[in-house]
């Protein structure tokens, strides 16, 4: 990171003396505060600050959570209930952490976007993306154990659906599956026993987060950030320090988040979950459609296309292994992207046939997400298998043969030069005149 | 640097503005994260509690619960109440003063009655036990006559707060058919964290 290179001065003697025994204020500068970013970072740059937000928030509020909480099949619902109507604030609390989970993965799902369309995976931040893939994976098991809390109908049917999905390797090897799905349920069915484990994991789970979200900044810090043009930092105008003006634009985003965040919070805190969640759990009702928070209905969708056949081809026994497997697949695959990406440029800006293979792929999880909500019955399935396809042909097949075939614009010679050309040609330009932002951090 | 560059500008009113936003923001944030850890409804509506005193007799002690402590309420023998009564009032280390309730006769005779639990006069006696050790030995002191004057002047009891609140239907139908009719009533005791420990 800084190393040699650091430009930190103490400010103070205790300083000086500090920063000879520890010099994490050092770090902190060098990391936070004179950290050249590029100056061209548009607003979808603000989703990392966001994120942060979002985990430490998830954090407290858990914490807090936790001390009113009873991890036990009897007083579990109970206790939520007690949260929401008599703890001081509780309902703030438990709406902020509720409505927290959506807006992280919200937030997540809009920064993976990013990432695929400025081709931030490529080289050299193949290690960076995989940390974040990381990210969402864990990310996806906190929310799912967290999800089983309530213990509410969807908790436990949800729980025992996916918990379920492990019972698919009996296809492989008789009895290994049911092996495994006994072993976390902790007996035959899911029960308090499961609960409380996923409670202890659900508290766990966070603080490896930390964790990784830690490795995930140190990568990006070693790499430096990617920026809408894709091309690097090559000189000094290329970039401003980070504070204050990647910090004020992230200070911007975040309150803009904030914004949505306490909309839910305030005025529709259950509209993302379901209502058959506020029935206690009870292993002898089953309710009429089981399904996911929104976050998984994209994957939901995936896992559920795998029917007796898929998309013609007959599939028989093996059609819950296929869905699991293309369900945990879809997340997996992203990892790859690096290799997967035949593409020299990074940014889809200047890479004409790939943004539409890009914007079709959004929307193919968008239509995912409509369709995982749907009963697995009739065209919706066929839809979600054509989607699925498409979902997988956009890692396989578009992102090594049109990196190939087709021909990208003109590259800016560097990030001056693309964000003063704005400035000249009119039109969407800001009109600045040329130079005007050469050296902001002067007044 | 520029003279009006020293001038405060909008720059630097926005700088100060969206500040004290934050800050505002912030405190306000945190208050819920601190608040939570108060005694909650479910609790607080448990922190009175309701005493049927009709089956106590003369002479019989009996063990409530309120607030997570044993109280000892005790119903005194006359002998008990004249041995307090006899005690030179200027030996008593505390003294505790009738409520303006009790001065003026506006209380009713139940609350009036209770309240003079706390007086060396009444025939109601009633004990906080300060720990679980504590407890023991004042249960102890009730059983004699000496223990019932001790109590009598115990400083925990003499901070306590007795008020009938609210007439209950079950004291309505009570009412009248003694003199130690049914005595519902809540005990809002103040007990000072030192008294507590003590």
């Amino acid at each position: 990171m800084g190393g040699s290179t650091s430009s930190y001065m103490p400010k103070s003697r205790w300083g000086k003396w500090f920063d000879e025994r520890l010099p994490i204020f050092r770090l902190m500068n060098d990391s936070f505060v004179v950290y050249p970013t590029p100056r061209n970072l548009n607003y979808l740059w603000t989703t990392g600050g966001i994120l942060t937000v979002c985990l430490v928030a998830q954090i407290l509020t858990g914490v807090v959570l936790a001390m009113h909480y009873q991890p036990s099949d009897a007083g579990a619902f109970n206790s939520i209930e007690h949260i929401r109507r008599d703890v001081n604030y509780g309902w703030l609390l438990r709406n902020m952490h509720a409505v927290g989970a959506s807006m992280f993965f919200l937030a997540v799902f809009v920064h993976i976007f990013r990432g695929l369309y400025y081709g931030s995976y490529k080289a050299p931040r193949e290690v960076l993306w995989i940390l974040g893939v990381i990210i969402m994976l864990l990310m996806m098991a906190s929310a799912f154990m967290g999800y089983t809390l309530p213990w509410g109908q969807m908790s436990f049917w949800g729980v025992t659906v996916i918990t379920n999905l492990f019972s698919a390797l009996d296809t492989i090897y008789n009895g290994l599956g049911t092996a495994i799905v006994e072993w976390l349920w902790g007996g035959y069915s899911v029960s308090g026993v499961t609960l409380n484990r996923f409670f202890a994991l659900h508290y766990l789970l966070p603080f490896v987060l930390v964790g990784v979200v830690g490795l995930h900044i140190w990568a990006l810090h070693v790499v430096g950030q990617n920026n809408p043009t894709g091309i690097d930092i090559k000189e000094p105008s290329d970039s401003v320090p980070m504070h204050p003006y990647a910090t004020a634009k992230d200070i911007v985003g975040i309150f803009a988040f904030l914004i949505i965040f306490a909309w839910f919070v305030f005025f529709v805190p259950d509209y993302l979950g379901h209502a058959d969640n506020y029935i206690e759990a009870n292993p002898l009702v089953t309710p009429p459609h089981i399904v996911p928070e929104w976050y998984f209905l994209p994957f939901y969708a995936i896992l559920r296309a795998f029917t007796s056949s898929f998309l013609g081809i007959p599939l028989g026994q093996y059609a819950k292994l296929c869905g699991v497997v293309a369900m945990f697949g879809a997340v997996v695959i992203i990892a790859f992207a690096p290799w997967l990406d035949t593409s020299r440029v990074r940014s889809a800006k200047y890479r004409p046939m790939f943004k539409w293979f890009f914007w079709a792929f959004v929307f193919t999880c968008v239509a995912l997400g409509y369709l995982g909500s749907k009963p697995a019955e009739g065209i919706y399935v066929t839809a979600a298998q054509i989607f699925t396809l498409y979902y997988f042909v956009f890692f396989l097949v578009v992102m090594p043969v049109v990196g190939l075939i087709e021909t990208p614009k003109r590259l800016p010679r560097s990030i001056t030069e693309d964000v003063l050309s704005k400035g000249k040609g009119g039109g969407s330009g800001s009109g600045l005149p040329t130079g005007a932002t050469a050296a902001p951090e002067v007044r | 640097m520029t003279p009006e560059a020293l001038e405060p500008d909008r720059r630097d009113f926005l700088v100060v503005a969206g500040n004290a936003f934050v800050a505002v923001g912030a405190a306000s944030l945190l208050w819920p994260f601190i608040q939570q850890m108060n005694p909650d409804a479910s609790t607080k509506a448990l922190s009175s509690v309701e005493i049927d005193l009709s089956p106590v007799k003369e002479g019989q002690a009996i063990t409530a619960m309120w607030r997570g402590k044993p109280i000892f309420i005790r119903n005194r023998t006359k002998e008990e109440v004249q041995a307090a009564e006899d005690v030179d009032p200027a030996k008593r280390r505390t003294r505790t003063a009738p409520s303006k309730a009790m001065r003026t006769g506006s209380c009713s005779s139940a609350s009036a009655r209770i309240w003079a639990a706390f007086r060396r006069d009444s025939p109601w006696a009633i004990n906080a036990a300060p720990t679980a050790a504590g407890s023991a030995r004042a249960t102890d002191r009730l059983t004699t006559r000496q223990g019932a004057y001790v109590q009598a002047r115990h400083r925990a009891i003499s901070r306590c707060r007795l008020t009938r609140l609210r007439p209950t239907p079950r004291s309505k139908s009570a009412e009248g058919e003694s003199d130690h009719g049914r005595l519902d009533f809540q005990l809002h005791a103040e007990i000072a964290l030192g008294q507590m420990v003590r």
